[in-house]
Formats: structure tokens, sequence, C-alpha cells
């Protein structure tokens, strides 16, 4: 006969499950609802009940924070070479909102990028010369230029993005992946979370980003950190040694045990396996983040940052490592993307630090078999203005927020190679063809992991709330293999 | 043993039976009404605009109706009608819900519907729009099981399932469970085993009664208050910089603990400020609505964000009393519940007249605000205004022995007066720009020596007939011997000038720019007066610049005066005699300004030239008083008197005279330092404690209009709505003001259908672990069905009957039977009630994150007591905030002391990246309104408990404080067992305990340096002649007990 607890535990679910997950979703929600989760599951592929058949079993997110300009990285306009300096036509502003830093401006002038595009790859695809191993896999990444948001301030917009509404108290897409597809990992978090400085204006980040809103919170992404404790607390205390830390959970165990045999309170039971979870997290979080069986050719593919802790290029690698250890997702925000002012400058060294160490990231995965199984997504919350922002001089100049086209490249799990989606006009400001919506792209994102964004939804305030919100949203199924 | 068996399976027996004897009516609020909000109103519901076919199928009347020959619903009659015809179609296009809506109906759905029909159809309203009446209570429950009517209505719901009552809870758990859920903290061994000792009947009931008046039962209110408030110490948006609000949250621990009736608590929180001659208290309490998120955010559109916090407002107060969901309505009419989007706006009215802007500070509060008075300091107050008029009394007195000096001063002054106007005593140098030969200029010193300048000056009459006018070329230089003064010496600098406007140039200097600036000058910058001190510029150097310009084109007296201090506070400047408001930017001289450069009039040391008139100049080697400062501008105050006979002299006159004369006074002067000592300790007294955001509406009427799918920037300007509440919930009170006051005084009306079962919701759900009705914030269709609508009902009414008596509220719940069950569950009993909705037995949770931390706090005797005030930084890992913060340059500090153990509630609360080891443990970020927290059961959880230093701090303490109970290792373990569960540990957990303890101890004996470093975690400074590898030992043990189920959950 089965264990009562069991019993009681597979009950719980099934009518959480019956009023809060899709129907299809069943055991792998499941995985993620009953309290000992994890091991549940372990052993048996969780992505079988999926809404599709999945193509990615992970997601790497890569996040430039501050809105980088997708004019001076992807979305080449030879004729912009003419427009230089002259004013934004009002046939192509057209009225639309700016924001507070430039709205009193007086004169928009054009401004071409200050670096060169080269034609990379087999299909000849147009990259800024100063991401130069960017361009060197532009077969292999699929880059969506028509990208749009509402939103064309940072807070709002970064709060959009990533959790599919402008105000904070929603789930993240890393959230609603863990509890979707729950945790296929005995011994890591299904959202990780990694965070790098710049060398431009840092925007501000919110814990919220990668927050579970109305979700239970241990669908948050964990934060892993460079030094010591890479999770909050990870470490035992100085003066306590692994075996003494065995010894006390035995005991604690045990007597947890007991008061399970005296209560009955399956949560007592689960909280026996997290605390066996966190003893073995506390070896193979380290395990993890140390990078020493590294061999000096891969550390080399991710450049010279990759030594120093902390860098986006570091944490590349620990991405790659943690789609080896099986992390469902990994998302790394890059700070300082911001460049109202001195854009040539600080833009350049913002490329210098991510060119090398997100190539070798998706060549990295391809060559151990991995890319097939991980989508690479990269971008950020808007894009930038054609326009200047302040003074336009022979050497200097800024650019503003814009919303209204920005470009994100997908590579991995499904996606096309070397393929260019959606078209803006010559001022790289409206779009022209195939606009694709934030929500589109998460939509997008879902659907590679087998998830219909339409169903994975969970009620709260007398709403079935979901990723995408109320207002359509189609996944983007050109870019998809 | 065999009457639990017997029990249990008579239990299964009726399960059995229960279920074969299924009633076959249908009834619309529990069976029908979620099928229909789910699958069919989103097109076929309230909203008008999205409604296909202009079929409704919300109300009867739209549903019968006979459109094309049909009804979609004929009653009685299921095969006659439209809806069954279309959901049962095998035909994609036909059938409904449309396919790609991926809303099917299960089959058991549609024979319900089929059911509902054939029985006719019939619509209830939505339960929770009907004012609850007080139902009857059941009859005949048990003799011997029930203490008040909650017991009565769970007994009848628990027998219909076939389940019985649970036998109480033993009482070391009972008092655990009641002192926790009350006071936020367990209970102190002594008064557990004071409530042991205690046999008489009303033993619990007093126990309650100790608890609810604890000022700890504030606190702990507050606690879920502030999520529901979403309280926090930053403004959320972009830079989430400070704010201080946490009088606000002073003034809600004072209301919960003084039991102020709930409806006046939602009064004075919705509408404070509107209620005529408001309190500081009750415009504080109006602070609940600033709480929201505000911006800072260079680029932002105010006005999307001024959209924003009422539309916060809006959620925000809806979910928290009214439980429903109204901002659905925003952008379209809502989709399941009765509130059109033209309703909606009626509510936005009410608040679209707050005058908070749109655009917000990141440093501080932001307008309107209130400041509220420090209490502890006003009770001061009288007896120090006593002694001030003390020191009044006593200049009069000395003021009445000196009539006979002053009679001889004004003699001699009289003489003195007839020879001309007077000049302050010392003056050093006067240069007054007489015309004089070979470029030079008289600097009017004893012995006389001159200047020199350089440029074209030019000589004009100036205001008294002798000036100079420089071409901003030009200027006057006097050598490096004139006016060398010391940093620590006192002087005044004058000059009389005509300046042109918004000018900068410097009037005198002595200054060497290539020596980091040292020396001193006196300058127009844009016209302000500017003054720099310098040793080295700009670290070691004062500045002050004048917050005013001065007058342009205009002749008037500048002057400096400066004591000698090397402090900014030394220096004054004045404007015709008159003190100008300084702003000081530079303030840490301290040493030497003495550099070799020239005294130069009409430049700096190379730069900064004047350009306009200067009529003389004049300097002091010491600070010149306010009096002295009039005469050398030449307002010479009591000449023109005395020149008058005494009988023509006016009251001011002579006032002006005693003045003078009591000017040079040193005992008069002690006399009025004192007052003016005395004064300052007034206002000081004075002074508010803190400043509150409050609530606070415009002026005039702010038209509101209908925005086209809630977009700030798309007012449909021919759509203006006034102020009104939703028609579902008019409840028919006259002369409703429409404001804040008015909406708040329905909200709180007696007969409000929905305030009060909120309400009891709510605190059920503190109590019991989960609400009557689960979806806490939504009472409305999509929202649950209470599990026990007749005992909702009955606490509600109960509730408002008792005068919105929340103390009462919570009484009656804790002091029922349900709530004091045993909540051990056998697996039978589990199975038929898995979730305890029937209360089958007692509610057993996880603490909540803040009780978590408090009670090892306790276990450790490191609590502090203190009650309210504001946020405190304890313990948390570097470099959290900066990783995120804007530019990275906003810094968490920890604080010290004390500090490190407030009640959690009061850990500082920023709202983008707020304290880990809270938000771990499911404590909400704050930053909008949360009603229900989830409790979750995380690895990440056991890693705080386990290694933050905070809690191995305890550890320690709780080490300390059972090797202090005894010398006997057991009796040691089994206090700390007490200390951290409530509860006695048995022989066997002893043994155990004592196992492990021992093991480490022979560890730590071996490996002192490892002790060492374990018993240095955290700030306690622990007992140096306990050997280092017990206390090690204990810690370890400690840090065991408190990782314990038994610890962290309430049984």
């Amino acid at each position: 006969m089965m264990n009562p607890a069991k019993r009681y535990q597979l009950n719980l679910t099934r009518r959480h499950l019956l009023t809060n997950a899709g129907k299809s979703l069943g055991a792998a929600a499941l995985a993620t609802l009953s309290g000992s989760g994890a091991r549940i599951v372990s052993g048996a592929d969780p992505l079988l009940n999926t809404h599709y058949r999945p193509k990615a079993k992970h997601v790497i997110y890569l996040f430039f924070s501050g809105g980088p300009s997708h004019i001076d990285m992807f979305d080449y306009k030879p004729q912009m070479r003419d427009f230089h300096g002259e004013e934004l036509p009002d046939s192509i502003r057209n009225g639309q909102r700016l924001t507070g830093m430039t709205s009193g401006q007086k004169s928009f002038p054009c401004v071409a990028p200050m670096f060169n595009f080269k034609r990379q790859g087999k299909h000849g695809t147009y990259v800024n010369e100063i991401l130069p191993h960017i361009g060197s896999i532009a077969d292999e990444i699929t880059i969506v230029k028509s990208i749009h948001t509402e939103a064309i301030n940072h807070d709002p917009a970064i709060t959009y993005i990533n959790t599919g509404v402008q105000q904070p108290g929603k789930p993240s897409l890393g959230a609603w992946l863990s509890y979707g597809l729950g945790n296929p990992n005995d011994n890591l978090p299904a959202y990780v979370v990694m965070i790098s400085k710049g060398r431009g204006q840092s925007q501000a980040l919110y814990s919220r980003l990668w927050g579970a809103g109305f979700l239970p919170s241990r669908h948050q992404g964990v934060n892993f950190r460079s030094g010591k404790d890479p999770v909050l607390f990870l470490s035992n205390p100085e003066g306590v040694t692994t075996s003494s830390r065995r010894n006390m959970l035995d005991v604690l165990n045990k007597l947890n045990s007991t008061e399970f045999a005296k209560f009955g309170d399956p949560e007592t039971e689960a909280r026996i396996s997290q605390y066996e979870m966190a003893f073995r997290m506390q070896t193979s979080v380290p395990e993890l983040m140390d990078v020493a069986d590294e061999t000096e050719e891969t550390l080399e593919m991710y450049g010279a940052n990759v030594r120093q802790p902390g860098t986006f290029a570091h944490n590349c690698l620990l991405a790659r490592r943690m789609v080896e250890s099986g992390v469902r997702t990994i998302q790394l925000f890059h700070r300082g993307w911001d460049q109202h002012g001195s854009l040539p400058r600080l833009f350049k060294l913002q490329c210098e630090d991510i060119d090398q160490p997100a190539a070798a990231l998706v060549k990295d995965l391809k060559r151990r078999g991995l890319l097939d199984e991980t989508l690479v997504v990269c971008g950020g919350e808007f894009g930038r203005t054609i326009y200047s922002q302040g003074n336009l001089s022979k050497d200097n100049h800024g650019r503003d927020h814009h919303g209204r086209c920005f470009t994100t490249w997908l590579a991995g799990a499904g996606i096309r190679q070397g393929f260019e989606f959606g078209k803006t006009d010559d001022y790289s400001y409206n779009i022209l063809e195939d606009p694709v919506h934030i929500r589109d792209l998460n939509a997008t994102i879902l659907h590679q992991l087998g998830i219909d964004h339409n169903r994975l939804t969970f009620r709260h305030q007398g709403l079935d709330q979901r990723l995408t919100g109320v207002e359509p949203a189609r996944v983007v199924s050109e870019i998809l293999t | 043993m065999i009457n639990q068996l017997q029990r249990n399976l008579s239990l299964l027996g009726l399960l059995v039976t229960l279920s074969v004897q299924a009633d076959d009516s249908v009834s619309f609020n529990r069976d029908v009404r979620q099928i229909l909000t789910n699958h069919c109103y989103q097109c076929h519901g309230p909203d008008e605009e999205h409604r296909q076919a202009s079929l409704r199928l919300d109300e009867f009347e739209g549903a019968t109706a006979i459109r094309m020959g049909t009804a979609a619903i004929v009653p009685g009659a299921p095969n006659k009608s439209g809806l069954m015809e279309r959901i049962q179609s095998q035909d994609d296009d036909l059938r409904m819900p449309p396919p790609s809506l991926k809303k099917d109906l299960t089959n058991k759905q549609i024979e319900l519907l089929q059911r509902w029909i054939s029985q006719g159809a019939k619509y209830e309203e939505h339960w929770s729009f009907n004012a609850p009446l007080r139902p009857k209570l059941p009859l005949n429950q048990s003799p011997d099981w029930g203490n008040n009517a909650i017991d009565q209505f769970i007994l009848r719901k628990m027998r219909l399932q076939g389940l019985a009552p649970n036998s109480s809870a033993e009482k070391e758990i009972l008092i655990r469970r009641v002192t926790l859920d009350l006071t936020g903290l367990p209970p102190s061994i002594a008064e557990i085993d004071t409530f042991l000792a205690d046999k008489s009947p009303e033993a619990y009931e007093s126990l309650v009664d100790r608890l609810i008046n604890s000022p700890r039962y504030g606190e702990r209110m507050a606690v879920d208050w502030m999520d529901a408030a979403r309280y926090g110490d930053s403004s959320v948006f972009h830079a989430d910089g400070p704010r201080d609000m946490w009088a606000w949250r002073d003034w809600v621990i004072r209301s919960f603990n003084n039991n102020k009736s709930y409806k006046d608590f939602t009064i004075e929180q919705l509408a404070g400020d509107l209620i005529p001659d408001a309190s500081v208290d009750q415009l504080v309490a109006s602070g609940f609505n600033r709480n929201h998120g505000t911006t800072d955010e260079g680029g932002a559109i105010a006005e999307e964000y001024r959209v924003e916090y009422i539309v916060d407002r809006i959620k925000t107060t809806s979910t928290v009393w009214l439980g429903m969901t109204l901002e659905c309505a925003q952008c379209h009419d809502h989709k399941y519940d009765p509130f059109s989007q033209e309703e909606y706006y009626r509510l936005y009215a009410y608040f679209n007249q707050a005058s908070d802007k749109g655009m917000q500070s990141r440093r501080g509060n932001e307008a309107p605000i209130v400041q509220v008075p420090d209490l502890r300091k006003q009770v001061q107050l009288p007896s120090a205004n006593n002694e001030l008029t003390l020191l009044r009394d006593a200049l009069e007195v000395y003021k009445s022995s000196t009539t006979a000096a002053y009679q001889v001063w004004l003699e001699q002054n009289t003489l003195a007066a007839a020879k001309g106007p007077m000049t302050p005593e010392g003056r050093y140098a006067f240069i007054d720009f007489v015309e004089q030969k070979d470029q030079q200029v008289s600097t009017g010193t004893t012995p006389p020596t001159s200047g020199s300048y350089t440029g074209n000056a030019k000589w004009i009459p100036g205001s008294d007939g002798h000036a100079i006018e420089l071409d901003g070329q030009s200027h006057i230089d006097f050598g490096t011997e004139f006016a060398n003064f010391e940093g620590t010496d006192s002087f005044s600098l004058g000059a009389s000038i005509k300046p042109p406007k918004n000018h900068s140039g410097a009037i005198l200097s002595r200054m060497k720019d290539s020596n980091s600036f040292k020396g001193y000058d006196f300058l127009l910058s844009n016209g302000s007066v500017e003054v720099h001190i310098i040793h080295r510029w700009p670290d070691n150097a004062i500045k002050v610049s004048t917050k005013k310009q001065v007058s342009p084109d205009k002749h008037q007296h500048i002057m400096v005066t400066y004591d000698g201090s090397q402090k900014a506070r030394g220096l004054a400047i004045y404007f015709d005699g008159v003190p100008q408001e300084l702003t000081v930017q530079q303030d840490s001289l301290n040493k030497t300004i003495k550099a070799e450069s020239s005294f130069k009039v009409g430049k700096r040391d190379n730069s900064l030239y004047y350009r306009g008139e200067i009529n003389s100049i004049s300097i002091y080697p010491r600070a010149l008083d306010a009096e002295e400062v009039k005469l050398d501008a030449g307002q010479d105050p009591i000449t023109p008197i005395l020149k008058k006979q005494e009988e023509d002299r006016s009251t001011e006159e002579q006032q002006v005279l005693l003045t003078r004369f009591y000017s040079q006074d040193k005992v008069y002067a002690e006399h009025t330092d004192s007052i003016a000592t005395q004064q300052q300790l007034i206002d000081e007294l004075k002074k508010p404690l803190t400043s509150v955001m409050v609530m606070g509406d415009v002026p005039t009427m702010r038209p509101t209009y209908i925005l086209e799918r809630g977009n700030y920037a798309s007012p449909q300007k021919d759509k203006e709505v006034m102020p009104a509440i939703p028609e579902v919930l008019q409840l028919g009170i006259a002369g409703l003001a429409p404001n804040r006051l008015g909406l708040a005084q329905w909200i709180t009306d007696d007969r409000h259908p929905l305030t009060a079962r909120v309400t009891v919701n709510r605190i059920w759900q503190m109590l019991f672990g989960a609400g009557i009705v689960k979806t806490t914030g939504d009472f409305g269709s999509q929202g649950d069905s209470p599990s026990h609508p007749e005992l909702l009902d009955w606490l509600a009414v109960e509730f408002v009957e008792s005068g919105w008596d929340l103390k009462h509220l919570v009484r009656i719940m804790v002091t029922s039977e349900t709530y004091r069950q045993s909540s051990h569950a056998s697996a039978e009993v589990k199975l038929i009630d898995p979730l305890n909705r029937y209360y089958s037995h007692g509610p057993r949770f996880r603490l909540q994150a803040e009780f978590i931390r408090d009670s090892a706090l306790a276990a450790g005797g490191l609590l502090t007591n203190k009650l309210g005030g504001p946020g405190v930084k304890p313990y948390q890992p570097a470099g959290l905030w900066n990783e995120v913060s804007l530019s990275g340059n906003v810094r968490f500090t920890q604080d010290k002391g004390a500090n490190n153990y407030r009640r959690s509630m009061y850990t500082y609360w920023k709202r983008s990246a707020p304290a880990p080891a809270m938000t771990i443990f499911d404590v909400p970020s704050r930053e909008k309104c949360v009603v229900q927290r989830p409790r979750t059961n995380t690895p990440l959880q056991a890693l705080v408990t386990l290694n933050d230093p905070q809690y191995l701090e305890a550890a320690r303490a709780l080490g300390h404080r059972m090797h202090a109970v005894s010398t006997e290792v057991n009796s040691q373990i089994a206090y700390g067992y007490r200390l951290a569960t409530g509860r006695r540990a048995d022989t066997s957990t002893i043994a155990l305990l004592r196992g492990y303890y021992e093991r480490e101890l022979d560890r730590f004996s071996s490996d002192q340096a490892a002790a060492d470093k374990l018993i240095q975690i955290g700030e306690f400074t622990g007992d140096p002649s306990i050997p280092k590898e017990i206390q090690a030992a204990l810690t370890l043990l400690s840090n065991l007990l408190l990782n314990l189920d038994a610890t962290i959950t309430r049984g």
C-alpha cells in the first residue's frame, strides 16, 4: 500500500494542478509542486509531458541591461552615411513619444554608426566590425531586427521584457519556466542569475527581474555571485567541516522524522529533503563554480577576462557549465549599455567585453553537442535612437532610448541558422516588415521549451495569469527550423 | 488504539455513503458560475465592448432572450437551448467555446450545464455582493465539544464529511501556537510554566487576554498589514531611493495595540487628510496610500506615472478592503464581475484628485508631507518654557539696575554725536578712492601706504564724491605686507560697490593660485557674494556664498566678518547691514592660509577681474558685530537720535539707544546669551521627529476622463466621469461626499457586503493558515467560494456589531475549540481532509520569515524589545545593494549593536534588493500590495538558518544560556530544546542531542583553532571563562536546535 504521506502529497498536488496549472503539464508541474519535487522526477525525463515536443532543455539569456544600440551592432543602414547630421524627418518620427531626456531637444540630427559594418559568414550577414567574434558565428544565429516594446524608460522596459508587464508584481520568465517545468536537477536551482558590471553608465537592476511574483518564491532565480559564497549563505561557518555538518544533519533528520511521525505533517518530510539538497548544493555549487578543470584552450576561447570571476566572460563559461550540470534557465545580466553620451568610446568598450565570450559560449556549446538542446538569447530591454542625444560632434554623440525597433539574436535549439528576420526603415526607427513584440519573443522562448504560452497559467487575483499577458502573442515560427 | 482505528474505519464508511447519496440538484453559485465565467464570459459576459453576437450569459434575461427564433438557454429544456447545441457540436466552426481559445469544456461540465438548465437555469446573485445576515447557529451539535459559534459551524460541516473533532493540543504546544500567532514571538519558559501550572478553567482565556494586550500584538498585526499596504523604506522605481514612512508604521502598531476600531483604522488610512481638523495622527495614517512605488527616472513621463499611482491605489484599496479585482476594468469592462470600465473611472475620480506628482524624488519624502512631532521631547516643553520666562525676568531685573550707567553713557555720547557720524573702532585701513597721481591709491592706514593700479581705472564721483570704476581689465595691487591675515585671525572686509548684473569678479583678494589657491578672497559670482579662505583647495578650505544676489547697478555696502574660528559658521556676510543666508560649500580648513601673494583690489591672483564701481573699502583686524557693520555701512543709527532733544525721541529711537548701550555690556550679553540658548533648546524640542508622506487633494477638482484601453495618453475627453460607487455595491447611503472621505465611509458602512467579510477572512487566514475564502484578495466570481459560507457571514456580522472590534474578532477565533485542536492528523483523516479545509485538525504551518528570525533571537536572549522607529540594517552579506543599484553607488552599511537584534519587521526594506534572509522565507518585495504570502520549503531556507551569521550568533548566545543554566549537560540540552521549541525533550531526543554534542566537543577539543573561529561569529561577546571547545560545541548544538522542524513550525 502506498505510504499515506506520499498519497497525501499526490492528492495535494493534483488538487493544486486542477486549479492552477495547464492540464498537459501534469507530470512536470507535479515535480515542482510537491515538497520534495526534485527527487520525484529524477531519472525520468521531466519534459515528457510538455505541450509540445521541446527543442530546448535549457535557456541561456544574455541580457544586456541599459538598451544596447541596435544601430551600431546589427541593423545596418548603408544609406545612413548620407543622412548623417541631417534632421530626422517628421514623417519618420511620426509623433512618436520621446523620453523626458530628449523631448525638449530642438534638433534631432541623425547619426551614422561610428564604426563600419562587415559582411560575415556564408550569407554575408552585416555585423559591425566591433563585434568580430559574434560576426564569426553569424552562420549559427538568427538575428531578429524587429523586436519592439511600448516602454521607453529603463525601469518599465526591463520589467516588461522580463516579466511581461511594466509594473512590478509578476513572475519572471525563468520563474515561469521553473513553475511549468520543474527542476530537472537534484543539486542545483532551476533558475540561476549572474550579474556582471559593464564600463558604461549602469542602470539599476531589481530582484523582481528574476523574482517569482505571485508564484511560490521557490521559483525565483537564485543569484550566483562571484566570491566565497556563490549562493548566499552557502558555506559552512568557519570551524565547521563537511563531516561535522553531515553529522548535524543526520541528527536533525532523525529528530525531524520523529516529528513527522508525531504530527504527520508532509511539510516536515519535505523539509528533510530540502536540507539534504542544501547539503548537496554545498558540494555541487563550488564544483560548478571552480573552473580549474577547464582546458587552457577553452579558457582562451572566452578571452582574457574569463580568468576574472564576476566578469561577463567568466559568467559565460559558468553558464555553459550550468547547462552541463542540468540547470534549466541561466540568465546573465550585463550592465552598462545606456549610452546617452560618449557612445563611440563607451559602446566600443562594452562590445569588447561581450563579443568574444558570447561567441565563445555558442561555439563551446556547439562543439560539446549542447547547442541543440540549449536556446541562447541575447538582447536588451530596448534599442537606441538614430538621432543624437545632445550635441553631435565629429567624434562624440549619444543616443536616447528607442523601443519601436531593436535587435535580439538567438541561437541553438531549433532556431534557424544564419538567418535574419524583420526589417526596419532606412532610419532604423520603424518596423517595415515582420514585427516581433517582446511578448512574441517570450512566447517563442516558451515554445522552444515545449510550452504553449496560452496554457501556462496561474490563477491569481481572478485571472489566469500568463507570462505573455492578455494581449495576443504569437510564436515566431519563421525563425524556427 | 482500538478506538482510533474504529473511528477511522467508520469515517471511511461514511465517506463512501456520502458519495453515493450525492445530491443531484445543481447550484448556480456552487456548480455553474465557475464554468460560465471561465469558459463563456470572456465573449458573452459583462464586458460590452468585447461581447460577441450581442449574447450575454451572465444574466438570466440575456441568456434566455429569443434571438433569431431561438434562445441560448430555454429554462427546463436543454434540448431546445442553443447553448447546449453549440457546446456539444462536433463541428469546429460551430463548437463553443471556439477551439482556438483552448477553453474546451469537459464532459462533466457539459453534463452539469445540462442539469442546471433542465432544473430551470436559476441564476443567483454572486454571494459576496449580498450583505451578510447573521445565520442561525446549527443546533444540537455536541454536548462536549465546542466553545463558541465558530465550533458549531465547523462541527456541522465536519460531520457531513464523516469527520470528528480532534482532541485539544497539548498545553505546551497550544501556548506556543497562540503566543506566536498573536505576538509573533515564542513564549518564554516562565510563561509556559505559568500556563501549565494554571489548572483553572479560565487559564487559556486569561492567556489570550495577556497576549492580546501585549504591545507585541500590535507589531504582529502590523507585519501582515505592511504587506497589504506595500510598505517600504525605498521608492521602488528606477533609483529606488530612500524615503521615511516609518512613522506611518508606528501609527499602525499603535492603532492595533489601542484596538482602534477597524472602521476608524480604515477611514483614517484612506482619507485621514480629509477629516475636518485632521490631527497629525490622522494625516500620518493617510500615508497608507503614499507607500506605493514612485519614479525618479530622468526620461519618465510624469503623467504616465501619476496615472500609475492612482491605478495602484485603486488596486490596493480594492484588494485590501473589497477583495475585488477592480484593476481588471482599467482597460475594458470587467470580464467576470459586474464592473464596467466607466465605473472603474468613477472610482478613479476619487483618487485622481491626489496632489502628489508623477515625477518624484530619489532622495527622501515628496510633498505633501506632514511633520511628526517628537512626543518624548514635547513633554519637556512646559518646563523649558518656564525656564525661559525666568531668564527673561532676570534680564528685566538687570536692566532696571543699569539706569544710572545709561544716563552717563547717554551724556557722553550726546557730546560725541555733535562731532559727526561714528565708525567702528580699530579700523585697519580705509581706501576711499580719492584720485591721486602716478596711478597711486591711498590705503588710509597709519602710517599711510598706498597701492598702484594697472590698467585703465577711471576716477568718478561715485556715491560720495570719489570712487573708482574698473573696466574688467584693471586692478590695484597693495603689496605683500598689506592685510596679511592668518586663518586663525579674525577680520572684517567691507566694500561699497555698484556692480553690473550677474557679475562675476573679485572685489579684493590675497591669494596664490599656483599654491592651491592659498589665501582669501571676497568676490562676486553670478551676482552672489562668495568668500574663500583656503589652505589648499578643495580639501582644506572654507567656501561660502550668499543665497541672494547683490542688487545690480545700485550703490551698496557689502561686508564680510570672520571670527578666526577656521569654520564656515565663523563667517557672516551683510548687504547694507542686513545679514545674509549663506550656503556652505566647503568647511574643512585647519592649516595656514598665508602665502607669497599681494593684496589686490579688482581681481584675484590671475583671474576674475571686477568690472564696475568701488566707492570705498574698509578693513578691520577683528570681527565686527551686526551693529558695527551698520556703522561701517554709514548707517550710524544713534548719532541722528542723539542730536534730537530727549523729549523728541520716539519709543523706537529710545530702544535703538538702549540696544546700542547694552551692546557693550558683558553682563547684559550673558543674560541674552542664556535666553538665546534656552530658546534654541526649545526650538530643538519642537523639532519634528520625522516626516511622513501623506495624501492631499488638489484645490480644484481635476476632471476625470475614461482612458482608452487604460492608456494615460488617451483620455476620452467626451467621456468625463464624476466620483461614484459601482452600481452593484451601492448601499443607498445619503449624502456621501464625492471625495475619498465619502469613499472610505462607504467602504466602512455597516451594511457593506464585502469589507467585513474580507477582513474576517484575512484574520482567519492569519490564524488558520488559509482563509475561509482561499483567494483572500478575490471575492469575485473568479475567486474561490467560501468553504464555510455561514461561518464567514456569522463572523462578519459579529465583527460589525462589535463595533469593528479587531481584538474581539481575534479573541473569538483563538478561543474556539477549532483553533485549539491538536494538529496531529492520522493518515485516514488526511485522506478525507488533506488540506484541512474542514478543520478536522489544528492548523500546523511554518512560521513566517520574521518570526523565524525573531524566535532565534529570542531563544538566544538577544532580541531587543524596542517598539517602533525607523528601519534597521542588521547582518546582510556584503555587496548586495551596489551590485544592482543605479551606477552601483548605493551601499549597505550594517548597523552595530542593538539594531542587529530588533524584531525583523523593522529590517530596512529596500524594495529593489530586499534583505535576502527575509525574501528566501517568502516575504514579498512589497512593491505591490500582497494579502496572501506563499509558504514554501526550499534548500535556500536551510542555508539561511544553518549558515547566516545572524543565526550562528543567536546559536552562540543560546549556547551561553544553556551553559549558564546548569553544569549538567543533559539539563543544558533540555533547557536549550525548550527555549527553541517550547516543548520538553524526551529522553531519546536528549540522548541523540547529547551524542552529537559529545562528538563535536571531542572534535573541538582536538581542534581549538576551529573552535576559536566558530565562536567569533557575530558581535555577541561570549563568556571567555567558558572553555572554547564547550562554547563551540554548544554553538553547533544550538544551531541544530534552531533548525528543528519543531522550532520553525508552529504546531
